[in-house]
């Protein structure tokens, strides 16, 4: 055993003559690539059923609603402004006469009427004593007792309020042009002894809260809300787009059963720019829309469309859309068929503006209005001071969307950057993405395209400053014609990334 | 957890033990061209042929011993010019990474002579031999050394270039040689012998699958690895040593010998294996903000094995040795019919020496020619003979002709034997 641990010293003595440095980690450069990401990015993504929906053929439109009410109907009234004086009263014989219930403007036809406001004046001037007796079978008490007169012998105009009263018959379909009044008397006189004269008048306005009859040109004003576009359009963005097309949808609930024509203005305002821009509300062949009459049954929906200049308006990309100026003229229709409103009746209405992704992309360079700030701490700037010496970007993209665009990056130590003047910025990185529609050497055959942005040694150095800025400027790529972006499931942008940085190793790492 | 420790136990005293097989102590004198030269109890393990009434020999505990570790790559200059620089350029790394071959491979090993003796032209001996070898692929230095580079390769890892082999056991094995042919008269004599050993196996473990591959770029970081590392302790087995010799001129003899033939051991006390399996599938960095439980895997598996038998693969010997009372030279071919901690399929050569500038003292040299997995080789040892008594030590420097700076390795022997 000894000799044995003789040998081992022996050959420890040889290799113990050899110079045998001492161990430490030399420090050396690695190149890494790490994958970062890989997501698809869909246009349905951006849909938030507010402002950004998935319309027609899945074609992505932004939109914006509103609604708007005329108030309510209120009383329909007229004033006969009619007088009859010095109708005969004969003794024992009961005299009808027929009493125009006309309005003088011709604007209200009563079929039907429940009266809020309004009564009738007679007067009775007797030769001899009688007992008379006056009746309106067309007019009806709440209880639906025939409105009678029983007048004494006063002959001054005695007034007879008609509140609650009602005229006509509901639902007989047939226009009150007149109403009948029955008088008869009697006195110690034979019968067909005229006893004296008696008067009538309707000089009271007449106000119903329910009408059956036929109404002409009732104008009722259109009032509303609206709710704003909440998307922040890069600057000038309504330069670089040309759209091709914007709709307007109106649905009318009317619950008064007159029909009527609407009308009114889109108003497209974009707050930002100060840009203002109206189209009436008409229909594709410049006529104004009617609007049908609400039913016994229940309101009428109407629903309107209109796209004709529509997105010449909506170009200026606004952020508010509004329904202006609007008001509704009823009329009975054409056919004379009797209509009906109660005071309470109104007509709302609900608008829709559409703006499908359908435009022209043009070559127009944004900027960003700000640039954005890169925080670095102490020890992130050491580092990538110390340890990074190259860095590279490589992105595989998947394009699907009939958008292209170029975007540069500025870089700088300094939040004031010019693009346009170099001495602003560090330096600046450019990379361009290719719309779906492209077809080129950038693509290869499974559509994939590929872009690659690095920082060198030298340009990392920016970043051992405590804060980098960068600006983006976003030039979009010139569409060939319109092109229009859907939002179904093959719509989609896919981004795959992968960095590559070489890198320091050494002993402290 | 008893369970899950054990493999890693065994793997770790497998690696302490520094210890190998294929060789005796004294056979390490002479770069293991030793067929024609071992004596005594030596010859039990070399060329039965050889023994004979004439030589006896005694082989007393511990006192015979052996152990190498080496390998195929890396040595002190190396490690100078690594530690020397504070910086490694390109250059650098490629003098470094040059010095590595396919694979970075590791041997370490040993043997211990328990007891011997010899009595006519029978002998009886027994020894423990226990052996490493690992391999490692140069991939993990390259990627160490440069990284992934810009994404583009896809690296792969097998069985071949990564692996870890063990292997230990104990013998009793009784030869008898001095046996003569009945050959033709005109046929120089030949002497037979063989000798059959009991195996005691004590453990074992070998890299059944390793197969794996490691790319990281716009596909995203893919990773797979799968290990199957088996490993068991108490067995027994048996093999067989066939040699012959002949001295068909004078002072020349040759031999022939057949090891292992039948040779083998069952592992049947402790048999585990451990299934070890990664992968990693299509990670991106943005995929650790969120649930990566379906794109990631590591499962450990470790579970009981049917018994198993490891072979121990034929090795076949032709040697010739002239030798006057003053010195000798020998050459032996050495061809492996399998690969394993103790033989290899590629044919390799020894050439040993031995020097007597005076009866009473023996100088050995010796040269190994390399292969892919086992580096060339010298040796270098004295002994002294003291008739009754004979001893010596010696070493062998792997891949230089001394142990220096550009040693690959170092094998340290010595011997005593009693010889009456």
């Amino acid at each position: 055993m000894k000799k044995y641990l003789l040998a081992l010293t022996a050959a420890l003595l040889l290799l113990a003559a050899c110079n045998i440095s001492k161990p430490r980690i030399p420090s050396w450069d690695v190149d890494l690539t790490i994958p970062l990401l890989n997501e698809r990015f869909f246009v349905s993504d951006l849909v938030d059923s507010v402002n950004i929906v998935v319309g027609t053929s899945d074609v992505l439109t932004i939109t914006t609603t509103g609604e708007a009410s005329t108030p309510d109907f209120g009383k329909v009234s007229f004033n006969p402004d009619l007088s009859l004086e010095n109708l005969p009263l004969i003794s024992g014989i009961e005299i009808p006469f027929s009493i125009p219930l006309e309005d003088p403007n011709g604007a209200v036809f009563v079929s039907y009427g429940h009266l809020t406001q309004g009564g009738l004046d007679f007067r009775l001037q007797l030769s001899e004593p009688a007992d008379v007796s006056i009746s309106f079978p067309e007019i009806k008490s709440a209880t639906g007792e025939i409105l009678t007169l029983s007048p004494n012998g006063n002959s001054n105009w005695i007034h007879k309020d008609l509140a609650d009263y009602s005229f006509g018959v509901e639902n007989s379909g047939e226009i009150l042009s007149s109403l009948r009044m029955l008088v008869s008397s009697q006195s110690a006189l034979p019968p067909g002894t005229p006893i004296g004269k008696i008067g009538i008048r309707l000089q009271n306005t007449l106000s119903f809260d329910h009408l059956q009859g036929h109404l002409y040109d009732f104008r009722r004003e259109v009032a509303g809300t609206y709710t704003s576009i909440e998307i922040e359009y890069p600057e000038d963005f309504e330069e670089a787009v040309e759209l091709q097309e914007a709709r307007v949808f109106l649905t009318l609930t009317n619950h008064i059963g007159f029909g009527a024509t609407f009308y009114g203005k889109i108003h497209a305002i974009n707050e930002r720019t100060g840009q203002e821009r109206w189209i009436d509300v008409l229909n594709d062949d410049g006529m104004h829309f009617h609007v049908a009459a609400g039913t016994l049954s229940g309101p009428t929906i109407t629903e309107l469309a209109f796209s004709e200049g529509v997105s010449t308006v909506l170009q200026i990309m606004p952020n508010r859309v509004e329904l202006v100026d609007g008001y509704m003229m009823f009329n009975t229709d054409i056919n004379g068929e009797i209509g009906f409103v109660h005071e309470t009746d109104r007509t709302h209405c609900k608008y829709q503006v559409d703006l499908p992704a359908h435009f022209i992309l043009n070559e127009h360079e944004f900027t960003m209005p700000t640039p954005s700030v890169i925080e670095l701490s102490h020890d992130v700037q050491n580092q990538l001071m110390n340890r990074t010496k190259a860095v590279a970007l490589t992105l595989g993209v998947i394009n699907r969307i009939p958008v292209g665009a170029s975007i540069t990056i500025y870089f700088s130590a300094n939040e004031a950057m010019d693009p346009a003047n170099p001495s602003t910025y560090a330096y600046r990185k450019q990379a361009t993405i290719h719309s779906s529609e492209y077809t080129g050497p950038d693509v290869n055959h499974e559509g994939e395209q590929f872009v690659h942005l690095a920082l060198s040694e030298s340009e990392l150095r920016l970043f051992s400053n405590p804060r980098v800025y960068t600006l983006a400027a976003i030039s979009l790529e010139p569409s060939l014609g319109p092109v229009i972006i859907h939002a179904s499931p093959a719509d989609y942008i896919q981004i795959r990334g992968m960095l590559t940085a070489k890198l320091l190793i050494s002993e402290s790492s | 957890m008893k369970k899950q420790l054990l493999i890693p136990l065994l793997l770790l005293a497998f690696t302490a033990m520094l210890w190998g097989t294929s060789f005796t102590s004294k056979s390490l004198l002479v770069a293991d061209s030793y067929m024609l030269r071992a004596q005594g109890c030596d010859a039990n393990y070399w060329n039965p042929a050889l023994l004979n009434k004439e030589t006896k020999e005694i082989w007393f505990p511990i006192l015979n011993l052996g152990a190498h570790f080496g390998n195929n790559s890396l040595y002190l200059d190396l490690y100078n010019y690594v530690m020397d620089r504070e910086y490694l350029d390109e250059e650098d790394k490629e003098y470094i990474l040059n010095a590595f071959k396919d694979n970075l491979a590791l041997s370490i090993g040993g043997q211990i002579a328990l007891f011997g003796f010899t009595t006519g032209n029978v002998a009886l001996s027994s020894s423990v031999h226990l052996g490493a070898k690992a391999s490692l692929d140069k991939t993990y230095l390259k990627l160490l050394l440069y990284g992934n580079g810009d994404g583009s390769e896809v690296y792969t890892f097998d069985n071949d270039a990564t692996n870890l082999e063990g292997l230990g056991y104990a013998d009793i094995t009784v030869g008898v040689g001095d046996i003569r042919l009945p050959l033709p008269e005109s046929i120089p004599d030949m002497k037979f012998g063989f000798s059959v050993s009991a195996l005691a196996g004590i453990l074992n473990t070998t890299t059944n699958d390793f197969e794996g591959h490691l790319s990281s770029n716009l596909d995203g970081f893919n990773y797979q690895q799968n290990v199957k590392q088996l490993a068991g302790a108490g067995g027994f087995g048996a093999k067989t040593l066939l040699g012959l010799y002949s001295q068909p001129i004078q002072n020349l003899t040759v031999g022939a010998t057949l090891d292992n033939l039948v040779g083998f051991i069952r592992w049947g006390m402790v048999r585990e294996e451990l299934n070890v399996n990664v992968h990693v599938d299509s990670l991106y960095a943005m995929d650790l903000l969120g649930d990566i439980d379906n794109l990631v895997g590591f499962d450990v598996q470790q579970e009981k094995t049917d018994p198993y038998t490891t072979r121990l693969p034929v090795e076949m010997r032709f040697a010739a040795k002239y030798g006057i009372p003053q010195a000798s030279i020998s050459a032996d071919y050495i061809q492996g019919f399998g690969d394993s901690v103790q033989t290899s399929s590629q044919a390799r050569f020894a050439i040993g020496a031995e020097l007597r500038p005076i009866p009473l003292l023996s100088i050995f040299l010796g040269y190994g020619t390399p292969t892919r997995n086992y580096p060339w080789r010298t040796s270098l040892g004295v002994g002294l003979n003291l008739g009754l008594i004979e001893f010596g030590v010696g070493l062998q420097s792997i891949e230089q002709f001394y142990p220096g700076y550009t040693t690959k390795g170092v094998a340290l022997a010595n011997y005593f034997n009693i010889r009456f």
